[in-house]
């Protein structure tokens, strides 16, 4: 499952600040109150980081963006070609 | 994991839908000035209107706290050349926009631009954002001024591009705004402007919308109307899953704006030029991979061997120092900056550049792909300025390039961004490399074309002013959208304090709401909003692609019709936030609509406009020299032939500062 935005259910209080910010309308309120909100439509995200920048709990890692796969990139570390 | 999935899979049902649902709902704003789109031009326009004592409600589409393109920041400022250590004036450097474009440019909007946008940033700063180094963490640094503190980027000489501190711009515009008692609405999709007596090319008086969240209809009335939204990113390409996270188009960039202005009958010109779109779909997430463009302009490239990649000024020179990629070469007189939507540049003010042989060395086996941007070998304050600072602050780099990349361990000390792999030719210039030219060639992004205003921003149709980079003919990126709307607000506000009360056309009105619930109404069977999407995007393509003639544009237009009487008129929709995105693919097929008609009109090939007609083949004829504005009457299309220089002959003054001085209204 394609899933651009990871909640951690430990550290996520269910503030839903994040469903507020969310541009693209991408996350839902978590019917359970408490709950890491739902990633209702993954696919319309735009990886702004409006969410991110939002969360309370950022530190704590409740919020996770995760880059498109096609779109990972490679570095070298450390080593000259 | 929490995903919409998770959760059916584990409660073995379908959460309801979390808001109240009134489709229909009747809710009235009346405002002086309605401001459509709360981007950072939107923003701007509310502010300063409101600066002006008048009532101002702004309808924006996601959250105006950090929606647009900007909303996510910004790192660099151009055209702020009435800035203490700048050596441009606003004439040169609106001259070099026009001679570059050969006149396919709004000059006097870029002279509006390059006589604010420094004023512009100072206001920013009054809001809290840092545009100096305050903290001297770059002092003593070549493109530093000591004195006022100011740190530039491209020509460290002339100085008119600042690099800024940008990551909360957008929160700090959306709290003046709110400081100073503009409504904002946000989750609002805009689905037609209201005009005098319901009719096309009359005075705007306002707009219909619908709520994406509770499915409400708003009928906004307002004594002047500001359009500040961006370009039609879903338009030629739409891919979910990778279409999203390109830097200037975000999902919901359907060029609604251009969408509802060329509904009401506003003029519209140099909507037939495109590009390759490279920032969307088949590219890697903006500023990703390793290159040398825009903020990461000067930076070193290697490649598999370790072999440096020669630079050279626009003369060819070679330039043995990193300092010199910085400064204009002997005989030119300034270097203006990239990213302003500026396509072909006059050597004068063209950016250094890797080695123009870097493809036929590449072909040759000299350089051995793939190649890396070696940050290591710069200068340590530039280094710290590009990876830090600036990737720290623009847009969609934060998040997913700084954050992501430091996390994992990247260390710009050290370690190296690999270029993507690509044909030789894609090598040729250094821009976007990342955006890949692996897109296909059918793909294009619009770029350019816009709304023509005159010296008040305003259309051609009486309260209906427009902003914004991408919206406007004659924008360009962040600090112009912010200028434009500044100047945009403050004469809507004027125009708004004399303007009679506005009176909705109940047919108008009752036709807008018809139309925006059809969605709800149909069959489950009926199409879903991205089945549509594709569909508009693969006409765009094959039949508006990089090369067109009358019966490929011909039969795009009716294929768009057919598109729009059928299948779209038959869409399901199961919520209103499916809604907003059907009535976004209503939008794009009116852009689709009038880049055909515009592409239609000019029956010649340009190359400045990178427009390619099969049945024209011949560039540049010069009878074709000319702008061609188009506008909707009684839903005909008409077109006029405009001079380049429309903006300086008659009524208008001769100079540019003439026309400022009388327009400007401060």
């Amino acid at each position: 499952m394609f899933n651009p935005i990871v909640f951690n259910e430990k550290t996520c209080t269910g503030c839903n600040n994040c469903v507020d910010i969310c541009l693209m309308e991408i996350l839902e309120a978590n019917p359970k109150k408490g709950k890491p909100p739902l990633v209702k439509y993954p696919d319309e995200c735009a990886y702004d980081g409006a969410c991110w920048m939002r969360c309370p709990q950022r530190e704590k890692g409740a919020i996770r963006i995760v880059p498109p796969l096609p779109m990972r990139v490679s570095i070298l570390r450390g080593e000259k070609p | 994991m929490s995903t919409w999935h998770d959760y059916v899979q584990r409660n073995g049902r379908v959460p309801e839908w979390p808001y109240p649902i009134n489709y229909g709902k009747m809710n009235e704003v009346i405002t002086d000035v309605l401001v459509i789109g709360g981007g950072v031009a939107g923003c701007q326009a509310a502010i300063n209107a409101a600066r002006k004592g008048v009532k101002v409600a702004v309808a924006e589409r996601g959250h105006a706290k950090r929606s647009g393109a900007g909303g996510a920041g910004v790192d660099h400022w151009h055209g702020a050349v009435t800035n203490p250590c700048s050596k441009v004036t606003p004439e040169q450097y609106t001259q070099a926009c026009y001679d570059s474009m050969q006149g396919y440019t709004g000059a006097h909007v870029r002279y509006i631009i390059t006589k604010e946008g420094w004023d512009t940033l100072l206001d920013c700063e009054k809001m809290g954002i840092q545009i100096r180094d305050v903290h001297d963490e770059f002092k003593g640094a070549d493109f530093r001024d000591e004195k006022t503190k100011l740190m530039f980027a491209y020509d460290y000489k002339n100085r008119h591009v600042i690099r800024i501190w940008g990551y909360n711009i957008k929160p700090k515009l959306y709290e003046e705004a709110k400081r100073l008692g503009v409504n904002i609405y946000n989750r609002i999709m805009p689905t037609a402007l209201l005009t005098a007596g319901g009719k096309q090319g009359t005075r705007v008086i306002g707009a219909t919308a619908v709520n994406t969240r509770t499915g409400e209809f708003y009928i906004f009335r307002s004594k002047a109307t500001v359009i500040a939204t961006g370009g039609a990113g879903r338009l030629t390409l739409f891919a979910p899953e990778i279409t999203a996270s390109s830097s200037m188009s975000d999902m919901n960039a359907a060029g609604v704006g251009q969408a509802i202005g060329w509904n009401a009958g506003a003029e519209v010109v140099c909507m037939e030029q495109s590009g390759r779109n490279r920032l969307s779909g088949f590219g890697y997430a903006p500023y990703s991979m390793g290159g040398t463009h825009n903020t990461y302009h000067g930076t070193p490239i290697v490649d598999a061997d370790g072999k440096e990649v020669t630079w050279a000024d626009v003369f060819g020179r070679q330039l043995k120092t990193v300092q010199e990629r910085f400064l204009p070469a002997e005989g030119q007189d300034f270097i203006l900056g990239e990213g302003i939507g500026i396509g072909p540049y006059l050597k004068q003010y063209r950016s250094n550049d890797l080695s123009r042989d870097l493809v036929e060395r590449i072909r040759k086996g000299e350089f051995k792909l793939p190649l890396y941007a070696d940050l290591s070998r710069l200068p340590e304050p530039e280094r710290r300025a590009i990876f830090g600072m600036m990737v720290g602050n623009e847009g969609k780099t934060r998040i997913p390039i700084y954050d992501t990349y430091t996390k994992a361990g990247f260390d710009p000390d050290k370690d190296m961004m690999q270029a993507p792999v690509m044909p030789p030719e894609g090598y040729a210039h250094s821009n976007f490399w990342g955006a890949g030219i692996n897109t296909p060639p059918t793909v294009r992004g619009l770029g350019g074309g816009g709304f023509l205003t005159d010296w008040d921003l305003r259309t051609n149709l009486e309260g209906l002013y427009a902003a914004a980079g991408s919206t406007i003919f004659g924008g360009g990126c962040h600090g112009e959208s912010h200028t434009t709307g500044r100047y945009a607000g403050r004469h809507a506000a004027d125009y708004a304090k004399i303007a009679p009360e506005p009176v909705a056309d109940r047919h108008q009105v009752e036709a807008e709401k018809e139309h925006a619930y059809t969605a709800t109404r149909h069959s489950k069977e009926g199409n879903g909003w991205k089945e549509i999407n594709t569909a508009i995007a693969r006409i765009m393509r094959d039949y508006c692609g990089q090369y067109k003639n009358e019966l490929t544009l011909n039969l795009g237009l009716r294929l768009l019709n057919e598109l729009k009487t059928t299948e779209l008129a038959s869409a399901y929709a199961s919520n209103p936030h499916e809604l907003g995105r059907l009535l976004e693919c209503h939008a794009l097929i009116s852009v689709g609509e009038m880049v055909i008609k515009a592409s239609l009109e000019r029956k010649a090939s340009n190359s400045i406009l990178d427009f390619h007609r099969l049945d024209y083949p011949e560039m540049n004829p010069p009878e074709w020299n000319k702008l061609l504005p188009i506008r909707q009457e009684n839903n005909k299309v008409r077109v006029r032939e405009l001079p380049f220089d429309f903006h300086l002959r008659s009524p208008n003054a001769p100079t540019y500062e003439e026309n400022y001085q009388k327009h400007c209204g401060l």
